[in-house]
């Protein structure tokens, strides 16, 4: 039986290449490694034509230079194994790019098949591609549309593959011209090549000769180790008079040479839909990232999704809060009971501290997981990466760098990677204030609060509170950069960079759910980690009577070692107007991680609420099933008003037009004011009049205590990164200057309102 | 007399004389060159070491996630100058060890 011959296929990454593998050899494949690397060998076998051919899939490269294992391995293979053809598959959406590799093989004088793959997808961009003319370009090389996950064209190609593999001579392809003067010096080293009987067998003179100008480290090496010291001075002086007599090195000369073909190659036989290479995302960005419309835009779609976030996890919060506060606690209770324990210290640490606690935090998960859908959306349709852009004119109106606004979009989620994600930048003063500034925006963990206060003292108008509060901390964060741009950091005009930006398209379901599920999954382990060693600490710290004539596990809360702490600093936050020591406290644990502070306040204010209400009331307990049918019914009903709030969200944005007042979906007839708050929400309102003075100005001060949490430091990790990263004094200034701004901003919003008559 | 400049220098000459940020389909349009020419060109100089590839930094392992950061995901690559007078860049964290 004859052997098999070998060809190989070679390309880019992510241009279908091991697709069309795959239909070439079905299940007749094997996986190795190249001998000494770590990079994956597939090879299998094609039966075509009665003849069998051993089929090797090549790394995905960009070219056959020696600059990564990958593209050695496919170079040695082709230049050492010599394959009866290589497939040379191209993106044909991207020929300008992909035909740069195809060129290079095609100058080692193998002969070739080239594959137009993914035709299909040029076609939908309207890109036709005329492959009889660019084969007659090519002096009769082989070219064939194919479609690999269609098996489209398979059979040409494996005409195409017989045909060049039938052992009859083959024109080659006319070589490359690279014009004077680097004709000269590559036909001077080809003849010194081809005068070594060893040399010119082992390579292609004319490759080898382009190669050596290429300035390819891996064979000058070889080179070198097998003495051929002579062949390499003589390079490094026709190098040395290119660049004397061109100004440019030769591997530039050679690459920008072959572009120059490629470019002359596919002239009229590449058409582009009208409008040239103006891509549709291209027109939709003269408008999303126009100089002028551009902001608004961005800020527009940004109160979209705090208007989504706040109104369409509404029912879901509600359904959990309930969940948490009546069957669960109740069950809970019902266990410990069962096995004696309902009266203990226990009982109340894991009903008062642990459920209280991290069930307080665990209401929010809905709220986070719509935010989180909503910046996956925007993500996956490429817009976010826009932002980006469209915010570097107002970073570079402050003095920063555009960069700078990838970690303060980062900051967004969490605030941590976004300090890492600063050393994308360069100079170590964009970083350092870039980090500085970061820390304004506003996290996924300190959402929480602001639904729990904007429910609670704002009804319907809570999705505005939360987008004020997300552009104030924007707002201040730009605010310090510029004032420390002109001061400490003396102003040094940022770098412009080039961004890629991905096409638009449809968001994909999979990855939106993947990110939701990711980012969601980390807030819960926040929640059953950090934040339920806070809650435990901080029911001991609740449990412990400093005052009165209270005891262990049975003291006032305000006469608890937490309280007086507390206590002691809430004169500090009176002139804010939440001078309270609940309020205090809540803002102590919020240095832990700011999910704390809504936990705090539910073991705190809760537990207030309960010991004002009596414990002895006497209402009748629900049985189990009685329970269970209503989280059945309550789950139902919250399912359909997250779907009637998700509809609403194109009226609520429609009427932000003038004249525009659009009815919004009622499906269960509950009318507007018919949101209950929660007992948090309820103690909180209650609280922050008695603080305040009224009503009205307990809003106002909620408002404020909401300011301060948004601007003081986020958590303790943020404050270990900022150490981390730029050393314990930086950290201290940092942290000192948030809490100053926040205290001082805080106290502007209730001062400030006061005195334009609000409350 | 001076040679003509390469396409290639032209890119590099772009990205030295720019004064705003520009997407790199505004740079392909406004140096008339198809925009995957003009990445594989920009390649070029980024192994030349003349412009550098920025994407979204690493992440911070602080959370202990062996897969990523999931907040620090689907940010853009985007290219810059390489001006010579730049820091030294950052050591890795090393909190992974």
């Amino acid at each position: 039986m004859a052997t098999p011959q070998t060809i190989a296929l070679a390309g880019n990454p992510n241009v279908g290449k091991s697709t069309l593998f795959n239909a070439l050899t079905g299940e007749r494949q094997h996986v190795g490694n190249w001998p000494g690397k770590t990079v994956e060998k597939m090879a299998g076998t094609a039966h075509i034509g009665g003849r069998s051919f051993t089929v090797i899939d090549l790394p995905g490269t960009y070219s056959l230079n020696a600059y990564s294992s990958e593209e050695i391995i496919a170079r040695d293979f082709i230049t050492n194994e010599h394959p009866s053809a290589i497939v040379a598959v191209a993106d044909a959406a991207n020929l300008e790019r992909n035909l740069y590799l195809a060129l290079q093989v095609l100058e080692l004088g193998v002969p070739v098949v080239l594959a137009l793959n993914m035709a299909d997808t040029a076609r939908q961009r309207g890109i036709t591609i005329d492959a009889a003319a660019l084969s007659a370009r090519l002096n009769g090389t082989p070219v064939v549309e194919t479609v690999g996950s269609r098996t489209t064209g398979l059979d040409a190609l494996r005409a195409a593959i017989v045909a060049q593999t039938d052992g009859a001579p083959h024109l080659l392809p006319v070589p490359v011209d690279y014009g004077q003067p680097l004709e000269g010096e590559i036909a001077a080293l080809q003849a010194q090549i081809q005068a070594d009987p060893i040399l010119s067998y082992q390579f292609r003179p004319r490759w080898l000769a382009t190669k050596l100008l290429e300035h390819d480290e891996d064979l000058r090496a070889r080179l070198a180790g097998a003495g051929y010291h002579a062949l390499i001075e003589a390079t490094d002086a026709a190098m040395e008079r290119l660049a004397t007599q061109t100004g440019e090195d030769a591997e530039t000369l050679i690459t920008d040479r072959r572009y120059q073909v490629i470019a002359g190659l596919l002239r009229g036989i590449v058409t582009r839909p009208a409008g040239g290479r103006e891509t549709r995302s291209d027109r939709a960005d003269r408008i999303v990232t126009h100089p002028i419309w551009g902001v608004p835009i961005f800020l527009l779609l940004m109160w979209i999704v705090f208007q989504f976030t706040a109104y369409v996890s509404a029912p879901f919060l509600d359904w959990i809060d309930a969940l948490v506060g009546g069957p669960l606690t109740r069950w809970a209770q019902a266990a410990l009971d069962a096995v004696r324990l309902g009266d203990t210290w226990l009982a109340a640490l894991i009903v008062d501290g642990v459920i209280a606690g991290v069930g307080g935090v665990l209401v929010f998960v809905p709220v986070l997981f719509f935010l989180y859908v909503a910046v996956a959306v925007l993500e996956d349709s490429g817009y976010m990466a826009r932002s980006a852009f469209v915010m570097d004119r107002v970073m570079r109106s402050i003095g920063l760098h555009g960069k700078s606004f990838l970690p303060l979009i980062v900051g967004f989620g969490c605030t941590v990677p976004a300090i890492y994600a600063t050393r994308t930048l360069e100079d170590e003063d964009d970083r350092k204030l870039t980090a500085f500034i970061t820390t304004f925006m506003s996290c996924g963990a300190r959402l929480p609060v602001y639904v729990v206060f904007g429910a609670a003292f704002f009804g319907a108008r809570a999705g505005n509170l939360i987008f004020g509060l997300y552009l104030l901390g924007v707002v201040i964060a730009l605010l310090t950069g510029f004032v420390m741009k002109r001061t400490i950091y003396r102003h040094k005009a940022p770098q412009p960079f080039v961004l890629e930006l991905p096409p638009y398209r449809l968001p994909n379901v999979s990855n939106v759910l993947r990110q939701v599920r990711e980012r969601t999954a980390s807030f819960v382990r926040n929640a059953a980690t950090i934040i339920l060693a806070a809650s435990i600490v901080i029911w001991f710290l609740l449990a412990l009577p400093v005052r009165g004539e209270g005891t262990f596990n049975d003291v006032s809360t305000g006469d608890s070692l937490f309280g007086s702490v507390s206590r002691a600093l809430a004169p500090l936050f009176a002139p804010a107007g939440f001078g309270s020591w609940e309020a205090a406290g809540s803002l102590i644990t919020g240095f832990v991680a700011k999910e704390a502070v809504v936990s705090t306040m539910s073991q705190i204010y809760v537990e207030e609420t309960a010991e004002s209400a009596g414990d002895g009331a006497d209402t009748e307990t629900p049985s189990f099933g009685d329970d269970l049918r209503e989280i059945a019914r309550s789950f139902g009903e919250a399912a359909i008003l997250t779907v009637q709030e998700t509809a609403n969200i194109v009226p609520r944005t429609a009427n932000l037009l003038p004249l525009v007042n659009l009815g919004l979906g009622d499906w269960l007839n509950r009318g507007e004011d018919a949101e209950e708050l929660t007992s948090l929400q309820s103690a909180l309102t209650a609280s922050f009049a008695r603080t305040a003075g009224s009503a009205e100005r307990g809003k106002l001060a909620a408002v404020a205590f909401n300011v301060f949490v948004l601007l003081y430091v986020p958590c303790m990790a943020t404050v270990a990164a900022m150490r981390h990263e730029f050393g314990g004094r930086w950290m201290l200034y940092q942290a000192t200057y948030t809490l100053f701004v926040a205290w001082l901003a805080a106290t502007l919003v209730f001062q400030g309102g006061l005195l334009l008559g609000i409350g | 007399m001076t040679p003509m400049p390469t396409t290639l220098r032209q890119v590099l000459q772009a990205f030295e004389e720019a004064r705003a940020p520009r997407t790199l389909s505004q740079l392909a349009r406004e140096l008339d060159l198809p925009p995957g020419m003009l990445e594989g060109m920009i390649d070029h100089w980024v192994r030349k070491g003349r412009l550098r590839e920025t994407g979204s930094g690493p992440a911070c392992t602080t959370c202990g996630r062996s897969a990523g950061c999931p907040f620090i995901a689907k940010m853009p690559r985007s290219f810059e100058l390489v001006t010579g007078d730049e820091d030294a860049p950052p050591p890795l964290c090393g909190c992974c060890g």
